[in-house]
């Protein structure tokens, strides 16, 4: 494995809860630049693998490097992207506007403040949502506060974006518009994403790379390779073949 | 000048109240917004032992009460931690701990247990010299933490998860915000009494997120409010010869309830 030229490489990570083993020896990297779908049946490790990843889940044994550095010695924070699958204890009256919001992802990184109100338009606008910067959080529809959450995640400029079932609340629509945005930002900005999900239709569409957990690492490897797995339907059913691999660009 | 303001006792009580009322809102819109609210009620509970204490060793009550009571506030933090309790669940056992011990030693000494009742209730018009410049220095400096890590205070209370990825010491935050709660309760014990302390953590701060528009406007709504309510307050004690401490808090009931048609109207800032 290329540790150092890699955006992620996890390896040997073993998490257990009151001694039951939720995560087992997860070794695995992500390239620069790719776009990892991160699948699993419910219960597989799926959050546990993306909350150890970050340092929120106290792992047994292994470790987690970022662009190159074990996480306890990366300290630009900034260029790791969070959205989880929702904030825990949500608060609607929450007093906080749009613009507080997003600019919490630029917590880590020293800026003047000129740079930093350009550093959150510029969030704002890439995810076309200038138009409700002055709103409270309290005011908008789950669509909209989850692209306020991916502007807070993108606004440091992560070169790693990590999404926990970002989705799960969006209506058809909004959650076409959310992962067409993220596939633009892994287009043209080059940031790393690793997507969990159930929606195994949008991972056929845009990853390049997959991770199939369940407690351990199943399958990873490249998107083409995972096609032709002929573990496909053991894993996802009968027509999973098409509904996956079929790519519809 | 009002006749109200030429009495030396109403300025040390107005500068003592206004700096406790500037903080204890401040804080307060924190801990209600991450449902901490009664951690100002136990840690005043907590602080009837250290005014004991202080008293027994004939000391002046709220310089041993201060660091009692943030002794007490890390020991709920602890806790929390260490037994897998949950927040309300060790702040009630911290809070009976400091009453019980409080009414022991209030039973043993004699004499002093006549002073002890006085801190139940508080009395900003008997607030000293001393007390003032305490409470005016230690506000200051509690007010410009608050805003030196204002932002920092914001990402732990709107997304505690996402605070610890940016690189945010969450635990440290949290020791910090319950450090500085304790300053905050017992510099109030003396202006609205112990058994009042957490209406000045709690009501201003939950009438401002009412009306605020933003975090950093919430904060200075519910402080101005604050200030207002002390203001009104002790000129309702005075001129009515209604205890201040009560008085404070009937006024920021009245504010509470006078936000919900302002917000109906619009009036939001």
């Amino acid at each position: 494995m290329d540790i150092q030229n890699s955006a992620i490489a996890v390896t040997g990570l073993t998490v257990s809860y009151n001694s039951r083993v939720a995560l087992e020896d997860i070794t695995f990297s992500v390239a620069n630049g790719a776009y990892l779908g991160l699948v699993g049946p419910n219960g597989s490790g799926k959050s546990t693998l993306i909350k150890a990843m970050l340092g929120l889940q106290q792992s047994v044994s292994g470790d987690v490097y970022f662009l190159g550095k074990k996480r306890a010695d990366f300290r630009e924070r900034h260029r790791i992207g969070y959205l989880p699958q929702k904030i825990s204890h949500f608060n609607p009256y929450f007093p906080a506007t749009v613009r507080e919001i997003v600019a919490l992802g630029l917590l880590s990184r020293k800026m003047e403040s000129g740079a930093e109100d350009a550093a959150v338009e510029n969030a704002l606008a890439l995810l076309d949502i200038d138009g409700i910067k002055d709103k409270l959080i309290g005011e908008l529809s789950g669509g909209q506060l989850q692209r306020v959450l991916l502007a807070r995640a993108i606004a440091g400029n992560p070169a790693v974006l990590l999404l926990d079932e970002p989705t799960t609340a969006l209506d058809p629509e909004t959650r076409e518009r959310f992962y067409a945005t993220l596939e633009a930002l892994n287009r043209d900005m080059k940031t790393t994403v690793v997507l969990v999900t159930h929606d195994i239709g949008t991972i056929g569409k845009y990853a390049s790379q997959m991770l199939y957990l369940d407690r351990k690492v199943v399958f990873h490897g490249g998107f083409n390779d995972f096609c032709a797995s002929g573990d496909m339907k053991k894993y996802f059913g009968e027509y999973s073949q098409h509904v996956i691999c079929h790519r519809h660009d | 000048m009002p006749e109200l303001l030429s009495y030396g006792f109403v300025w040390r009580g107005l500068i003592a109240g206004c700096g406790v009322a500037v903080i204890c809102s401040m804080l307060g819109v924190v801990l209600v917004l991450r449902r901490l609210s009664l951690i100002g009620d136990g840690l005043a509970h907590v602080s009837f032992f250290g005014v004991a204490v202080g008293l027994l060793l004939r000391a002046t009550p709220v310089f041993v009460a201060i660091p009692v009571v943030m002794a007490s506030s890390l020991g709920i933090l602890k806790l929390a931690q260490r037994a897998r309790l949950y927040g309300d669940a060790a702040i009630g056992m911290v809070s009976a701990a400091g009453v019980a011990g409080g009414i022991i030693l209030a039973s043993r000494g004699g004499g002093f247990n006549v002073d002890i009742f006085s801190y139940l209730f508080g009395n900003i018009l008997a607030v000293s010299a001393a007390e003032m410049y305490l409470s005016a220095a230690l506000s200051a400096a509690v007010a410009g933490i608050m805003m030196y890590y204002h932002r920092l205070l914001l990402s732990v209370s709107f997304d505690e998860e996402f605070a610890a990825v940016s690189g945010v010491n969450t635990g440290n935050i949290n020791t910090l915000l319950a450090l500085l709660t304790s300053v905050a309760v017992v510099l109030t014990i003396k202006i609205v009494g112990m058994l009042l302390t957490s209406a000045l953590l709690i009501i201003p701060a939950v009438t401002a997120i009412q009306l605020g528009r933003g975090f950093r406007v919430t904060m200075a709504v519910a402080a101005v409010l604050a200030v207002g309510s002390v203001i009104a307050g002790m000129a309702l004690s005075f001129y009515g010869n209604i205890p201040g401490g009560a008085a404070i808090v009937l006024v920021n009931i009245i504010f509470f309830f006078l936000s919900f048609p302002l917000k109906r109207f619009g009036a939001q800032l």
